[in-house]
């Protein structure tokens, strides 16, 4: 059951099709540079939201976001960080894989099962708890909630 | 929330496996980064907040006699991150040192351009700070000086982090015994001709500068593309092969790299330049390019030592047999598909190969395929599935960062470990291989579905770390009990062939399992063990 479901979602194939038919590889390149390119993290969010179909409002009030925090997100103009886009999985409603693409994209490290605080969030998404599901579960953990400070490379 | 919930996120992580002084004194908040025996973390002082870094090494028996912890408590230099403390216990060694906010220069290079005088600034910087480890005593070498381990901070300043292999240099010591350095920066006697000293540092500078200047790795390349001849000359003798022709210590390198930086002149680039427009010119001529006299066949054309790979590869490209292809073009490549001795387009037609297996009407014979060496190249390949075929190593896979899809059914394997670290593998098959050990997946930390039906596993242990699993075939293979297999708390379906030792019991500790498979063998037990199960179970 695995194989086939994972490559449906590859969006590659679609990219290997267009590939053969394009009479040469320079054609196939200037046709498809956007597809080509990197992922933009507020694309792949902007994405999300779409086909989730969740409203701007429902995700301010799933994760307890700032609005205008949140619009500055989707239209590119703010970087944010870890914790605050682990925040929009909740508000968004992503599963593990979709939190994880995420994060990736955003090339920040991804949630981490070895790590109490990773494995407890990834359990929370996992499960589909709320946002405020998943803050009480990291306070009974006596662990940092989801809205500290930023953080770098190490 | 209850209690059982909250115990059982914290048993799953495996957190208790920490020294308790540390656990109790930090917070863990993320993984920068993981191999197969330590993991880089970022973690939080829980009394003042601090924000630091902890090595924590998981297999022991691989530090050297002095650790990381022993070699910083006794450092103190601007370049170096400070140190903090380190905890350990039975099962794991935790260095902490002070967290540097800075880029990483692999990192730093893909935003910011770096030509030979900011190139030479920054090997004076790492200058520095080698001179003050080399001048301890006794010297500490560093051993893996490489992109990764060196962070430009706010302030445009070098540090030196990761004294993971350092030593402190031995003079009674033959060679050194544990073959560590990564592959290009890493100095020749680092593969075991004789002991590291001063001059291994040299050598991993040379690499560095060069790869900085240029974007190569390998010495011949660098040297190839190093416009400066007085650059050139220092790197060429940083990296030579036998340490006796290097400079002897980083004080000379440090004035050899002062001179080139003032010897710099813009006259002599302009020469260059000119030379190089002429070579163009007369290549293109030469080439054909201006006329219509045929080009010569492109130096890069891809040679394949298995003729089974260059067909998928050109199925995969569209070229015909003899059509070269270029290693550019190899990057294109995002698929394999190889079933015994046929190819296939995609998976839905690899798949419809494989019903003949199941059939066994005698249409698919055994491909012959014995080494993976030609993929090594393909560094954007997401799906490889060769299957049936005489393959017992597969290392050419350790690099190939993108893969998610690997299937190796029906092939002589016994060691997986090249595919540790593979941070995107989500799927995996080696049914019918050799494999008995699986553990190494532990850090592949997207990985959901194994099979590893037919192999030679033999414990539930063999799974160690593998807590993220999602789906899990173990059908014929030699299992003697399935207890332990609660560990894999995240699985949600399995499938089995027999009952091992007759208890099937340890399936109830999984809390998400949906789904069993089960041979229709194992009806009876299955029936009496395991009533009233929340999991649906499928017999066949």
């Amino acid at each position: 059951m695995p194989y086939d479901e994972l490559i449906k979602l590859h969006a590659t194939e679609t990219l290997r099709r267009r590939l053969f038919m394009a009479p040469d590889i320079e054609t196939f390149i200037k046709e498809n540079t956007d597809d080509l390119r990197p992922v933009r993290l507020n694309e792949f969010l902007c994405a999300q939201r779409k086909s989730s179909g969740i409203s701007v409002a429902e995700i301010v009030l799933r994760c307890n976001i700032d609005r205008n925090y949140l619009h500055q997100i989707l239209n590119g103009t703010r970087k944010p960080s870890r914790d605050k886009l682990i925040q929009l999985a909740f508000g968004m409603q992503m599963d593990e894989e979709t939190t994880q693409d995420m994060l990736k994209i955003a090339q920040m490290s991804p949630l981490y099962p070895r790590i109490l605080r990773d494995a407890a969030i990834l359990r929370c998404i996992h499960d589909k708890k709320s946002f405020d599901e998943a803050q009480e579960i990291l306070s009974m953990l006596n662990l940092t909630p989801l809205d500290r400070e930023e953080t770098h490379n190490g | 929330m209850d209690d059982a919930y909250i115990e059982s996120i914290i048993e799953g992580s495996g957190c208790n496996k920490y020294p308790d002084e540390f656990i109790d004194k930090y917070e863990t908040l993320e993984c920068l980064s993981s191999s197969a025996d330590s993991m880089t973390l970022l973690i939080k002082e829980k009394s003042e907040g601090r924000l630091l870094v902890a090595k924590c090494y998981t297999d022991k028996s691989l530090l050297s006699d002095y650790t990381e912890a022993d070699i910083l408590k006794n450092l103190s230099h601007h370049g170096l991150p400070r140190f903090e403390g380190s905890y350990e216990n039975g099962e794991m060694l935790c260095v902490v040192r002070e967290y540097i906010d800075g880029t990483p220069l692999d990192e730093y290079i893909k935003k910011n351009t770096v030509d030979e005088q900011k190139a030479a600034e920054f090997g004076i910087m790492l200058c520095d700070i080698l001179i003050y480890l080399h001048s301890r005593k006794p010297p500490v070498i560093h051993r893996d000086i490489k992109p990764q381990n060196i962070l430009i901070d706010k302030k445009g300043e070098l540090k030196l982090i990761d004294f993971g292999i350092s030593r402190v240099y031995n003079s009674e010591a033959g060679e050194d015994t544990v073959c560590y350095g990564t592959k290009y920066f890493a100095a020749p006697e680092q593969y075991g001709f004789a002991q590291t000293d001063k001059r291994t540092d040299i050598f991993s500078m040379g690499v560095l500068l060069g790869w900085l200047i240029t974007g190569e790795y390998e010495v011949k390349k660098i040297l190839e593309k190093i416009g400066s001849q007085r650059i050139r000359k220092v790197i060429k003798r940083c990296c030579e092969f036998a340490p006796d022709k290097r400079y002897a210590t980083v004080e000379k390198a440090k004035k050899a790299l002062l001179a080139a930086r003032r010897s710099r002149n813009g006259g002599l680039r302009l020469i260059i330049a000119a030379s190089a427009c002429i070579v163009f010119l007369c290549t293109g001529f030469a080439l054909g390019r201006y006329t219509d006299i045929e080009p010569f066949a492109s130096p890069d054309n891809v040679r394949f030592s298995e003729p089974l790979i260059e067909q998928a590869v050109r199925l995969q490209l569209d070229k015909a047999e003899g059509e070269p292809i270029s290693e550019t073009e190899l990057l294109n490549i995002t698929e394999i598909y190889i079933y015994g001795a046929h190819i296939a387009e995609d998976s839905p037609s690899f798949d419809e190969l494989g019903t003949h297996m199941a059939l066994n009407d005698g249409y698919l014979k055994n491909g012959g395929i014995e080494s993976l060496d030609d993929l090594k190249k393909m560094k954007n390949l997401l799906i490889v599935r060769i299957v049936l075929q005489d393959i017992t190593g597969i290392s050419s896979l350790a690099g190939l960062e993108s893969l998610e899809i690997v299937d190796l059914r029906h092939n002589p394997i016994e060691d997986i470990s090249p595919l540790a670290n593979l941070q995107r593998l989500k799927t995996l098959s080696l049914f019918d291989t050799k494999v008995s050990d699986v553990s190494s997946l532990s850090t592949c930390p997207m990985l959901r579905s194994l099979d590893v039906g037919k192999t030679w596993i033999t414990s539930m242990d063999a799974f160690a770390g593998l807590q993220n699993l999602n789906d899990l075939d173990i059908r014929e293979t030699p299992i003697k009990s399935y207890s332990g297999i609660e560990e894999l708390n995240y699985l949600e379906y399995i499938t089995l062939s027999d009952a091992a030792d007759g208890n099937l019991k340890p399936l109830l500790n999984l809390p998400n399992l949906k789904k069993a498979y089960m041979d229709e063998s194992m009806r009876g037990e299955a029936e009496e063990q395991l009533e009233g199960a929340a999991f649906e179970i499928e017999y066949n």
